[in-house]
């Protein structure tokens, strides 16, 4: 699964834990759509876009948001099931609206910086 | 070597990536106080704030080791407090010898709750300023007892936990320091000139954590002692956009206009904003500020229901904040009013009551923004939760961020608190989703 890290194996990959970026979304309840707004405007989620951003939470990683996939989706091949979860991982990280995983305190500081006065 | 080092920790929030280049940053001036009454103490403190400074787990660790304090200050609110708690187990095994103190204003509510993670050492309840210096001299000199130093608690040999009493409000603010700025990288803030001139509130909102930390009484300083350290942050720092950001600037109309006359005499010629409540402000007051160079005024708004205002204690009524906002055009200010959604006894009827006003607001020129009611540690309503029809949802406070919901109430589940805060931060700033995006963007457009 290529998801913008290459230098990072599969095995580390799918135990990442990706995390939206943006809490001002909401969630259709007729049709299980979501609408959220990212740094860069607003967007809108299919059925299972929704799904997978309601796991994008920080806590279920991507193996294990697949495993759900593949009950969701019998029929469907798993290396099908991988690519689109793959493409759509990196599309919502495109528009800055996930990052593959979150650490709340090393995640914040992630440029080299200045020192203490 | 430092004697006393503090540390703001990070907000834990991913948006905080992005929101860097929107949200308003304003310095930690609490840790700008009490490293002023450390050095006026007769030791040596340093500031590293988190939020600002980007630097990873391994360079902080590099730093403190190289600092070698003796002392260790965190600063927590509920969102930075597991944050707080993360970089005390880091900074422990970094700088062994040192010990860790915590404060502000969540530990103040959660003490015991902080003091159960061994790596907190102590925590200051409260306003710190005299008994952080004490702290320093019992950790620095073994000069002193633990008993004795104010809203200190603290671990006995036998594991149980002593409590001392909080420390009495300061009333003489003017006999304070001016916090330590210079330790601080104010040239990473979008807001730098943060001065507080008074503290407490005699407000009684439910939603409101403020009078738990800093009293139910006025406390100002003088209009002298204020303009005094607004012309020392112009000269020493370079200034001129300030951010007055107590929770009422204008607590009493009359002393603002003291400030106000003042900031004329010595020609200070600077711009900047302020927190206001519509029932402590009348135009005459509004006048003087334009006069000395206010360009923002934001009030609380919360709701456009007058039944709901009521309900959350807020103190006002709609028909005089509209007086106000159009007085407050009418003199050339900017004007905002933040609101908060879903109150207790909020209904689908009294937030559309809600929006209309917000546009209504927008007809006239009035900024607004929105956050989601959240149930912060020494406020009423958290408190009062069952009895106020309230379920918490969500007890993770790194999520404590005024956008995700973490309370339920009898008319809303957490889907429609999504569905309407985000309508309302559609319709409040078109894309901007937070006050101090709002604010920010106004000061750029003032500079
Ligand atoms: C100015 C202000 C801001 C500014 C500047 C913040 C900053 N960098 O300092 C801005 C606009 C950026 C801001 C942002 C936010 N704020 Co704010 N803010 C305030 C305000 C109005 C004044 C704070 C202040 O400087 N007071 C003056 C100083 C001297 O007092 P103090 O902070 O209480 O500090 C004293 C003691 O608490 C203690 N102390 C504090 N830190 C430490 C550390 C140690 C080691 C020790 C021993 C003692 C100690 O000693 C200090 C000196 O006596 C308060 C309201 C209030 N009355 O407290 C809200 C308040 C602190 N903010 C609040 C919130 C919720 C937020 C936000 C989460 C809102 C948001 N989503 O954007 C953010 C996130 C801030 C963060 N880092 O977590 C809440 C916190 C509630 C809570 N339990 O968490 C408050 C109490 C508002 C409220 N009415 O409920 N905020
Ligand atoms: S919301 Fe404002 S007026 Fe109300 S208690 Fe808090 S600081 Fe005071």
């Amino acid at each position: 699964m290529i998801i913008g890290c290459d230098e990072m194996n599969q095995e580390n990959i799918a135990r990442r834990k990706p995390r939206r970026t943006t809490e001002i979304w909401k969630l259709s309840r007729e049709n299980n759509t979501i609408t959220a707004l990212g740094p860069d405007g607003l967007i809108e989620l299919n059925q299972l876009g929704a799904f997978l951003w309601l796991r994008f939470d920080g806590l279920h990683s991507l193996s294990d948001i697949l495993i759900e996939l593949g009950d969701l989706y019998p029929e469907v091949q798993p290396a099908q099931l991988q690519t689109d979860l793959s493409e759509f991982f990196s599309y919502l990280r495109s528009q800055r609206l996930v990052v593959s995983t979150w650490d709340p305190l090393e995640g914040v500081c992630m440029n080299k910086g200045r020192q203490p006065s | 070597m430092t004697d006393v080092l503090f540390i703001q920790p990070p907000i834990p929030s991913p948006s905080r990536l992005y929101a860097k280049d929107h949200v308003m940053t304003a310095p930690p001036i609490a840790l700008g106080y009490l490293a002023s009454s450390i050095i006026r103490r007769g030791y040596d403190a340093d500031i590293i704030d988190l939020e600002v400074q980007d630097m990873n787990v391994q360079e902080l660790r590099e730093v403190v080791i190289a600092c070698d304090p003796g002392l260790l200050g965190l600063s927590t609110t509920t969102l930075t407090y597991k944050n707080a708690l993360r970089l005390a187990s880091m900074l422990r095994e970094a700088v062994p010898d040192a010990k860790i103190v915590l404060g502000g204003s969540h530990v103040t509510f959660h003490d015991r709750e902080a003091l159960e993670n061994e790596q907190v050492d102590y925590v200051l309840r409260g306003e710190a300023e005299g008994s952080i210096a004490s702290l320093a001299d019992y950790v620095l000199q073994s000069h002193g007892s633990l008993r004795d130093i104010q809203g200190l608690c603290f671990r006995k040999a036998d594991g149980s936990v002593q409590r001392n009493p909080r420390s009495n409000l300061l009333d003489q603010l003017d006999s304070l320091p001016y916090p330590a700025r210079h330790l601080l990288p104010l040239h990473m803030y979008s807001a730098p000139g943060l001065i507080i001139t008074g503290r407490g509130c005699q407000g009684r909102c439910i939603f409101c954590a403020a009078k738990g930390i800093a009293g139910s009484r006025y406390r100002l300083r003088s209009p002298s002692d204020v303009v005094e350290e607004v012309e020392s942050m112009r000269s020493a720092f370079g200034l001129n956009y300030f951010y007055f950001g107590d929770d009422t600037f204008t607590a009493v109309p009359a002393r603002t206009r003291e400030i106000c006359s003042e900031l004329i005499r010595r020609d200070l010629n600077i711009h900047w904003m302020c927190e206001t409540r519509v029932d402590t402000v009348d135009k005459e007051t509004l006048q003087a500020m334009r006069d000395a160079g206010c360009k923002i005024v934001q009030f609380g708004a919360e709701s456009g229901s007058q039944k709901i205002l009521d309900s959350i204690r807020k103190g006002i009524k709609l028909d005089n904040l509209r007086r106000m906002l159009d007085a407050a055009l009418e003199i050339g200010l900017l004007p905002t009013c933040s609101f908060m959604l879903p109150h207790p006894r909020d209904t689908w009827e009294t937030l559309e009551e809600t929006k209309d006003f917000v546009s209504e607001l927008h007809g006239k020129g009035v900024r607004t923004a929105v956050s989601v009611t959240t149930p912060f540690p020494g406020t009423y309503l958290s408190r009062h939760l069952n009895s106020l029809g309230l379920r918490l949802i969500n007890e993770d406070t790194d999520q404590y961020d005024f956008s995700t919901p973490v309370i339920e109430t009898t008319n809303f589940d957490q889907w429609d608190i999504r569905e309407i805060y985000m309508d309302m931060v559609l319709l409040s700033l078109g894309g901007c989703p937070t006050i101090g995006i709002e604010q920010k963007s106004l000061i750029a457009e003032i500079e």
